[in-house]
């Protein structure tokens, strides 16, 4: 195995760490994958890095020694995510020289719109991903390749995810610690939103929400264009939390309890249902051994209403969505989530979607949608830079497989 | 625009842009996993380190003796264990002829030159030992007779047609068959004088030396006037080896061999020696050359080819009288 093409990718969730040890020549292949319990993070944020460093590296291990190159691993790719990421879109302009547009136009446009950018960037914030939307030519038309065709000015549009350096250089910190390099950092949103990609939905308007225990990331693609990403600190652990305060119980007894009964749609006929605490050896904190099922139901129901409504507002800020929405991630997989979610977002196409990207079976669970799709997109840029190094770079390249 | 500057945007959005910020690599061992990996890292790095110090100090070794070997001169000498496959030579005259010094470190490729240079050496080996100790292995050539000067020098003929003098030859194991008109040319290669065609005279010696050791014993001269110096031209009529043996002058009741004839072809000269051997185990020669007309004679041997029966040709031999030596 040429160690040189073996990579690490890393989704550090708020409950769970995901580790893929991936060989990414000639075909992606997993081989080797752990995920455990992430301590020392809470709704996206670190809390106690030290805590964080041991379980995460702790993770990286067992997935090395699962692909049998423990220690020798030296370049890793991220996702970031929570609520120090967010994103912004940019248009830079330029007016068309001569009566139709040529590459120097597309430049300029670039150019300004880079420019914008830089001025967006606060100084406290690094950008994360640039992600080329296409041109407008008169603010009317939307054009991929704009060459050649007529117009007085050129407009180039641009999502650009940015995320707070001190959030960042904690995250570095990780891999950094265990001796490896980070080569690729992509938002969780739109890793997200490729591992669930197929190909007949590629030009439909479509709303991919990544449900996991602390936040939950989006992205929207309008025309199969990415429109939006964001991150909104509600997840699972909310529900968990807002159960373990509605009906008075400890919190691990609420996370229990809401992955064996929770709904995200309070049914009628639980009115009456009533789940008996003692078998679940609960904790009460009055002597009851009976809690409403129904009441738990709406407690979660409210919860997820609120998120999909904060999505919602976020996503038609500007137009109206009507499209396919995908849910993905750990909570997605709640009974009764995409019926709720097809109320909100006033849609019947609602799917709870899993990872379609070829990989074993093992990985085609929700949990893994943002590790599976980090490494596709890890993948495609590593290809992308080596096309653009040309054959130099591919002799450097190999020189370094030699050396190595 | 107030906004654009003189700076590249392109190179300005890279500055801004996650991979700017400072990454610091290393295996920091606060965490259990990441200790491991500094152990194992570190083990192997160490064991890659070892690996490449033991291939270089063997190269090292193995070029410092390769420079010892060809140096003409070294620091410190050598010691040497001579042994030879033969038998004759020994290490006095290793010292003698090759002038090996221990207090110097011996240039091996001239000592084995000068080791060849010895026409009595087929082969010689030399190696250099752990330690500096230098082994000396050589192969003798193996005399199957001798060549007599005009003023008496003996000299020595080898399997391989090789002559070679025979002063180291102990005279006990010297008492080898006398070759008479040899033809002796000079090899262009080594520069040592041969005996042309030798190849089937060796097959001769040894038949005769294994079958019939007691009648070989008594062999004095090979004459090699009619043997042909091209092992082609064995099988032509003229083609012969003339044996002469010892005097039997001493035994007057006997009649005299001047000397036997053998054809020059293997297969022949094979038939004859049984031949011969036969006839002097069942004492029919001594029995013939003991009669009494035949005790004032002297007799040629002869062996002729018997084709009376075309289809059953064989090997008869006879016994021809000749003038007696005095009466020549």
């Amino acid at each position: 195995m040429a160690q040189s093409n073996i990579s690490a990718v890393i989704d550090i969730g708020s409950a769970e760490t995901k580790v893929f040890i991936v060989d990414l020549e000639p075909q992606l292949k997993i081989v080797g994958a752990f995920s455990a319990k992430t301590e020392g993070m809470r709704r996206g944020e670190i809390f106690n890095l030290g805590a964080l460093k041991e379980s995460v590296h702790g993770v990286i291990r067992q997935a090395e020694l699962q692909a049998g190159s423990a220690g020798e691993i030296r370049r890793a790719c991220l996702a970031v995510s929570g609520t120090a990421v967010g994103g912004f879109a940019v248009q830079g302009v330029t007016s068309v020289k001569s009566r139709s547009v040529s590459a120097q136009d597309e430049r300029a446009a670039e150019k300004d719109a880079l420019d914008v950018c830089l001025h967006r960037v606060p100084e406290n914030r690094r950008i994360v991903r640039r992600i080329f939307r296409g041109f407008r030519l008169d603010r009317e038309r939307e054009i991929i390749d704009p060459r050649g065709l007529s117009g007085n000015e050129l407009f180039y549009d641009m999502w650009v995810v940015d995320a707070e350096e001190s959030h960042l250089l904690e995250l570095y910190q990780i891999p950094n610690r265990y001796g490896m390099e980070i080569d690729g950092l992509f938002p969780a949103s739109l890793a997200a939103a490729e591992s669930v990609r197929s190909f007949s939905e590629m030009d439909k308007n479509r709303l991919v929400i990544d449900i996991g225990a602390g936040t939950s990331d989006f992205a929207l693609f309008r025309d199969g264009r990415l429109a939006l990403t964001g991150v909104i600190p509600v997840g699972g652990e909310h529900v968990t939390s807002d159960i373990s305060h509605g009906l008075q119980i400890r919190q691990e007894d609420a996370e229990r309890l809401k992955l064996r009964y929770a709904k995200a749609i309070a049914c009628d006929e639980d009115v009456l249902a009533e789940i008996d605490l003692d078998t679940f050896e609960c904790e009460m904190k009055d002597f009851s051994t009976h809690v409403s099922r129904y009441k738990m139901e709406l407690i979660v129901q409210c919860r997820l209403e609120e998120l999909f409504g904060l999505i919602r507002k976020k996503v038609e800020a500007d137009e109206p969505f009507s499209g396919v929405v995908q849910l993905t991630g750990g909570t997605s997989q709640m009974l009764g989530i995409c019926e709720l979610a097809g109320r909100i977002f006033r849609s019947a196409e609602v799917r709870a979607a899993t990872p379609n990207q070829g990989f074993a079976r093992n990985y085609a669970d929700p949990k893994y949608a943002t590790v599976v799709g980090l490494a596709v997109l890890y993948r495609d840029e590593l290809r992308a830079r080596r096309k653009s190094a040309g054959p130099a770079g591919g002799l450097r390249r190999f020189l370094k497989k030699i050396i190595s | 625009m107030p906004r654009r500057q003189e700076q590249d945007p392109f190179e300005r959005i890279r500055a801004k842009e996650w991979r700017s910020l400072p990454q610091n690599v290393s295996v920091s061992g606060d965490t259990r996993a990441s200790k491991r990996r500094r152990v194992r890292n570190a083990s192997r790095t160490i064991s890659v380190a070892l690996l490449f110090a033991g291939i270089v100090a063997l190269f090292g070794y193995v070029w410092a003796d390769m420079m010892r070997g060809f140096s003409e001169e070294g620091a410190s000498g050598a010691a040497a264990e001579f042994s030879s496959e033969g038998g004759v030579l020994d290490e006095d005259w290793f010292r003698a002829w090759t002038g090996f010094d221990e207090s110097r470190a011996p240039n091996l490729n001239r000592l084995r030159r000068r080791l060849l240079e010895y026409p009595q050496i087929k082969e010689a080996d030399i190696r250099r030992l752990p330690g500096g100790k230098i082994r000396v292995s050589v192969r003798e050539r193996r005399p199957i007779g001798r060549l007599v000067g005009a003023d008496g020098t003996v000299r020595l003929v080898a399997d391989d047609g090789v002559i070679f003098p025979s002063e180291t030859f102990p005279p006990s194991r010297a008492m080898l068959p006398i070759f008479e008109d040899a033809k002796i040319a000079r090899d262009a290669g080594t520069g040592f004088e041969r005996v042309e065609g030798i190849g089937p005279l060796v097959e001769f010696v040894d038949e005769a030396r294994t079958r019939c050791l007691p009648i070989f014993a008594e062999w004095d001269v090979i004459s090699l006037k009619h043997f042909p110096a091209d092992p082609n031209d064995v099988a032509l009529p003229w083609a012969e080896i003339r044996v002469v043996p010892k005097s039997s002058a001493g035994n007057p009741s006997h009649g005299r061999v001047r000397e036997i004839v053998f054809s020059a072809e293997p297969k022949s000269f094979r038939q004859d020696l049984r031949l011969l051997s036969a006839a002097a185990a069942e004492g029919k020669l001594e029995e013939a050359l003991s009669a009494p007309e035949a005790r004032k004679k002297d007799y040629r041997i002869l062996f002729i080819t018997n084709r009376k029966n075309p289809a059953e040709e064989f090997r008869e031999l006879r016994l021809i009288p000749v003038p007696a030596a005095g009466t020549r």
